[in-house]
């Protein structure tokens, strides 16, 4: 069964995605102008079947699977700086910043020091109300 | 025999695959007018038509690796 496609609506990357994840089904031919023209998808099933009800059905999943991928692929496209500027920043902030930022304090620091008040114990830190107050 | 698109199939998988299947069979290719022309040639304990339909899925699965 022979698929025209148009590369303007479906790109190359998403057809021969869709057509991987068909390879363990069918076996799958691909041919056609990828730059501004039809690409045709042949597909043969492995299994034998080639009655038409079987061939919609294997060319339904087919389109279906094509447009999935279509779809991730331009969100991928879509995210891409985003996703390239979140990575960099958690590759690479720490080793210039971070460091630079610690690296005075921790010479100075002392473990007796306590400025937030972590060590003091917490009856001290909120003492008990009288119990007049509290009715 | 197969004829593959090297437009769409990359050349180095085209020839990858066929390097993979030299166990199986011995390949002739010939890249004429932008396709590369797959012919088996001697075939061991293998169907010549499965064969090759096996080989354009295996080209396939590399080009989409190397995409």
């Amino acid at each position: 069964m022979k698929i025209t496609l148009n590369s303007g609506i479906y790109p190359l990357e998403a057809i021969i995605s869709a057509a991987y994840s068909f390879l363990d089904r069918a076996y799958v031919f691909l041919d056609g102008k990828p730059a501004g023209g039809n690409i045709i998808v042949d597909l043969k099933s492995k299994n034998g079947k080639t009655s038409k009800k079987s061939s919609q059905q294997l060319k339904g999943e087919f389109m279906n699977e094509l447009l999935f991928n279509t779809l991730r692929l331009k969100i991928g496209k879509n995210n891409k700086k985003i996703r390239e500027y979140i990575i960099g920043r958690a590759l690479f902030s720490p080793t210039s910043d971070f460091f630079d930022e610690t690296e005075g304090t921790d010479k100075d620091a002392d473990y007796l020091e306590d400025p937030l008040g972590i060590a003091v114990p917490w009856e001290e830190k909120y003492p008990k109300k009288s119990k007049k107050n509290q009715v | 025999m197969l004829k593959l698109n090297t437009k769409i199939y990359y050349k180095k998988a085209i020839l990858q695959g066929i390097d993979d299947f030299s166990e199986i069979a011995e390949i002739k290719v010939n890249f004429k007018n932008g396709y590369a022309v797959l012919e088996p040639k001697k075939l061991i304990h293998q169907d010549k038509v499965k064969i090759l339909d096996e080989l354009g899925n295996y080209i396939l699965g590399l080009t989409k690796k190397c995409l």
